[in-house]
């Protein structure tokens, strides 16, 4: 290639650098623009009319409205920079589903569009091309259209600016919804409440609001940590496992060996409970049963060692019959039923005759529960923890569900966030928490929304005796050294003949020539293809290729998708030697 | 989203769709939702796509004729004049259609029906595509190209290529869903759920010989600078057509490494061309062209060699991917048009031009159509058509460019 040839391909590299540049200043300052007026706006309408004048110029539009979902589906009109858009109802087809299920659409000719011919003239007179894009809030669905009366005045590059855009649209959305609870908490309390009572709700307000925010902040610090804090963990907690075992070791070794293994589990349950707070981990839903939840969780190694540490604490049930199944999270279920039952039994330490009742009942409710200013009216199956403590004070009532927050030592978790993960679970699963305390004891109330469809089968567990493998070989595909040799040198301690490899690129390059019984893959992997990727190619060399996953961070999509190809199990690090074990023995029997 | 290959050599119509379908189905391990074909006018076609709209009915499919064969990720593909090749597209979440009309005397109406067909088979009539692929008969391309502008808008990238025969007997067709025609246009358009991107270049480079177009009719050159062009062409290239001057003659492949281009725009101060290959010298000693060029225009005689065709496949997939809204790893492949006049005096490279392309997409499948002429989007965002070009269209599983 000659030196000009060169230069021209510079050149054309530049220029469109060029262009992007100008794309991103020009979205930027709109961008800024939107966000001054979406804080010194004073009314609705004002925002809303200076968030038009600043994507005005950028998507090149001549009107812009927003389009609100009703209950029933249709999309009315909720605010307009022209009267000939207001007023109007709009019923989504397969262009607005579409717009209504995130993916922004430029119409070029309006009059070609199922949804808009049902318009009247003036509507389409005055909107010849349009752009859509959604615009989500966690309460409603709206839609913001932008307008122009010429055919095709929208393009790609209007596209990619409304995805940015609609963020900010989102946020005035919001802005709108607060402005209009505060606007009815106002009407509401200047006819049946006192100034005074006013003040107690705003400061109520901002407390949750204030809580709110916490629970994001650890989302996303669990999200960005917790896969580099696992990898870490898996070497603390396997290696102990794997020196354990060998029976000649001199006993203040294993005492110290042991210290450092329990050190790392009590890391890990921290990372755990990080996760569960994030927002974003996937966790599959499937219909359960509270009362099943409730006797397993009591038969489980757990809760035996907590009646271990706590002798004389009594624990009863009252669980109610034909208690109606809920759509939930058993793992997570599990974990907030858990942190309830070691809070009650810790608020008993010391306590003479101190009891915990654990109760499940069906309730209807159809008013607002304590702390909430809407609930949705309908069946709930609903789980109880009450202790006979000496309750909690009033001022501790108010944050006990805030990250962290804890008057006592850290709590039996060892992590400060058993209530937060309550409350996460109980937002995430549609539910509310429900607190009554006062010297009698305190009392715990987690409200699911019931549905009408029968369980799933009921899951079987493996032995410890059946963990140890047969001299099956297994891939280890891992891009960390150190979490190579670890699941090596428990693979070999469980009977396997190991191999590993660095990448997925590496993996296929040894399967190509090469078979195994299993994969052990790990799901993140930098750089190259990852486990997702590795797995799907892996399985066109060998259909069927039994497979374990194993990542630092919860069940993504990417693991579900490899599943749904054929891989197996999903392990999160840091695992143990028995849980490896059962993974890979369950595997490899099916 | 994924993208699969598939190819045959086979030299019955029936059994070389079923051959292809089946590597293409292996590969994509689903039903596409999208075949691009391309395939040599050696076959009887309307065979081959009764057998591939048995194999998937409904499904869109859009293509035409190449020369010779096709390119894959698995090598060159053409055996005593057959050789067809598809690619699947597999993206559930996206959308696509095609439709073809035949030109007859108004190829802008034409092309405004085949487009109009294919939107209603993606389900989307009015909706703006993210790119729009087109296959047409030789000679009315630019109209093709505005026609589509004219109803979309011009910020569409429309790329395709013109279809080929095998020896410039008017053997040419194109094809959508279960129509061949021979004088038509189709259209395929792509609604992916991720994104596209392109590129549109050349091997060549301009010399310091040019003119202005003084007199043209149509796609004929007639004089440049007043003086016959077919004459002036003969001293810019030290005599290459001087035998075709005294009564005319066909110029392919004799002018593959000396087109004539036309300034279509600047970057930085440098020029970038659009190329217009002389096919004929005429007993009037005008030249009959491959691409319009307008009277008044700047022509510049243009140079390539073989060593700058032969790598340039490779370096306008790189530019793709380079200016492409996905990351490599997120590319799922591409479709490519090369200049049939360059495929053929760089033929003995294939297995080169195969190697460089894998090296930019690792494990990724493409399909490259050798056509008589080409169409894509320049780095100004101009549609174009030109000839002895690349064009390239990628498609990637990111959304959010």
């Amino acid at each position: 290639m000659s030196t000009s040839e060169e230069l021209r391909e510079a050149l054309l590299d530049l220029e469109e650098a060029r262009k992007k540049e100008a794309l991103h200043r020009r979205m930027a300052e709109a961008l800024l623009e939107g966000l001054h007026a979406l804080v010194t706006s004073k009314d609705p309408n004002t925002m809303f009319t200076r968030l038009f004048d600043a994507m005005k110029e950028p998507l090149e539009f001549d009107s812009a409205f927003v389009l609100l979902q009703n209950h029933d589906g249709a999309l009315v009109t909720l605010t307009t920079s022209s009267s000939v858009f207001a007023h109007r109802v709009w019923r989504p087809g397969a262009m607005l589903g579409r717009v209504l299920g995130g993916q922004p659409v430029a119409v070029f000719d309006t009059r070609l569009v199922e949804e808009w011919n049902t318009q009247p003239e003036e509507v389409l007179g005055a909107a010849r091309s349009a752009l859509h894009f959604s615009i989500r809030t966690t309460e409603r669905n709206a839609i913001m259209v932008c307008t122009h009366p010429d055919r095709a005045r929208f393009s790609k590059n209007h596209v990619t600016l409304a995805r940015r855009f609609s963020m900010l649209a989102t946020q005035a959305l919001q802005k709108l919804e607060s402005d209009e609870k505060l606007a009815d908490l106002e009407k509401q309390l200047e006819t049946q409440a006192s100034i005074a009572e006013l003040n107690r709700r705003l400061a109520e307000s901002e407390q949750k609001l204030s809580r709110a925010k916490k629970m994001e902040a650890v989302g996303l610090l669990a999200g960005g940590v917790a896969h580099d804090l696992n990898n870490i963990l898996t070497g603390i907690v396997s290696y102990p496992d794997l020196l354990l075992m060998d029976e000649d070791m001199r006993p203040e070794y294993r005492e110290a060996i042991e210290t450092i293994r329990d050190a790392g589990l009590r890391a890990a349950a921290v990372v755990d409970d990080l996760l569960t707070v994030a927002k974003g981990a996937a966790s599959p839903r499937e219909p359960l049963s509270l009362n099943a939840l409730v006797n397993d969780y009591l038969l489980s190694p757990e809760h035996q060692r907590l009646l271990e540490a706590d002798d004389g604490v009594v624990i009863e049930t009252e669980l109610g019959g034909d208690l109606l199944n809920i759509m939930g999270s058993p793992i997570h279920i599990t974990k907030a039923l858990m942190n309830l039952a070691y809070n009650a039994v810790e608020a008993l330490q010391g306590t003479e005759g101190g009891r915990v009742l654990v109760r499940t009942e069906n309730r209807y409710v159809d008013r607002p529960l304590k702390g909430y200013t809407e609930v949705r009216a309908g069946e709930y199956a609903v789980v109880s923890v009450r202790d006979n403590g000496s309750g909690i004070s009033p001022e501790d009532l108010e944050r006990i569900f805030e990250p962290f927050y804890t008057r006592k030592r850290m709590g039996r978790s060892g992590t400060g966030l058993g209530l937060t993960i309550v409350w996460n679970v109980m937002q995430d699963h549609g539910g509310y928490v429900d607190v009554t305390t006062g010297e009698g004891g305190t009392e715990f109330l987690l409200y699911f929304p019931a549905i009408r469809e029968a369980l799933a089968d009921a899951p079987s567990f493996l032995r410890f005796d059946d963990y140890r493998g047969n001299g099956e070989t297994v891939l280890v595909v891992d891009d960390l050294e150190d979490q190579r040799k670890t699941a090596c040198a428990i693979l070999r301690k469980l009977g396997y003949v190991p191999h590993s490899a660095e990448s997925g690129e590496k993996a296929l390059e040894y399967l190509s020539d090469h078979s195994v019984s299993i994969v052990l893959l790990d799901m993140i992997m930098e750089p190259g293809m990852n486990g997702m990727e590795t797995y799907r190619r892996i399985s066109a060399i060998h259909p069927g290729q039994k497979a374990v996953i194993a990542s630092g961070y919860s069940m993504s999509e990417d693991v579900v998708a490899a599943q749904h190809m054929g891989a197996g199990i999903f392990i999160k690090k840091p695992y143990t030697i028995a849980k490896l074990g059962q993974a890979l023995k369950e595997e490899l029997t099916k | 989203m994924k993208l699969a290959s598939g190819w045959s050599t086979n030299s019955d119509p029936g059994m070389a769709a079923k051959e292809a379908f089946g590597r293409m189905s292996e590969k994509l391990g689903t039903h596409p939702h999208l075949i691009l074909l391309h395939s040599t006018c050696a076959y009887d076609n309307t065979i081959v796509l009764k057998h591939l709209r048995s194999l998937a009915p409904a499904v869109p499919l859009q293509g035409g004729t190449t020369c010779l064969g096709v390119l894959t990720e698995e090598g060159f593909h053409g055996d005593n004049q057959f050789g067809l090749g598809l690619l699947g597209v597999c993206d559930p979440e996206g959308g696509y259609g095609a439709g073809i009309a035949r030109q007859g005397d108004n190829p802008a109406k034409a092309a405004v029906s085949a487009l109009s067909r294919a939107l209603e088979q993606a389900g989307r009539p009015g909706e703006l595509p993210v790119a729009v692929v087109i296959t047409s008969c030789p000679g009315n391309e630019e109209t093709t190209i505005r026609a589509i502008e004219g109803y979309l808008g011009t910020d569409v990238p429309i790329l395709g290529g013109t279809s080929a025969d095998n020896d410039m007997t008017g053997q040419w067709q194109q094809f959508a869903n279960d129509s061949v025609v021979r004088d038509g246009v189709s259209v395929a358009v792509l609604f992916p759920s991720g994104n596209v991107s392109y590129a549109f270049h050349s091997g060549y480079e301009p010399t310091g010989h040019g003119g202005r177009a003084t007199r043209v009719s149509g796609r004929v050159l007639h004089e440049i600078d007043g003086r016959p062009a077919a004459v002036v062409y003969n001293e810019w290239t030290d005599g290459l057509i001087a035998d075709t001057l005294p009564g005319g003659g066909s110029l392919v492949p004799t002018t593959s490494f000396t087109p004539l281009g036309q300034p279509v725009g600047q970057v930085g101060g440098v020029t970038y061309h659009k190329l217009s290959y002389p096919t004929a010298s005429l007993p009037d000693k005008g030249l009959e062209l491959f691409a319009e060029i307008q009277q008044g225009s700047e022509v510049v005689l243009m140079k390539g060699t073989t060593a700058s065709l032969a790598s340039r496949a490779g370096r306008v997939a790189k530019a793709a991917i380079h200016n492409a809204p996905f990351s490599g790893s997120e590319t799922e492949g591409a479709l490519m048009l090369f200049c049939a006049g360059c495929m053929l005096v760089v033929r003995d490279r294939m297995d080169e031009i195969v190697s460089d392309l894998k090296g930019i997409l690792p494990n990724k499948s493409f399909l490259c159509s050798f056509t008589l002429g080409e169409q894509g989007c320049f780095i100004g965002g101009e549609n174009r058509h030109g000839n002895l070009m690349i064009a390239t269209l990628f498609l990637g599983s990111n959304r959010t460019g």
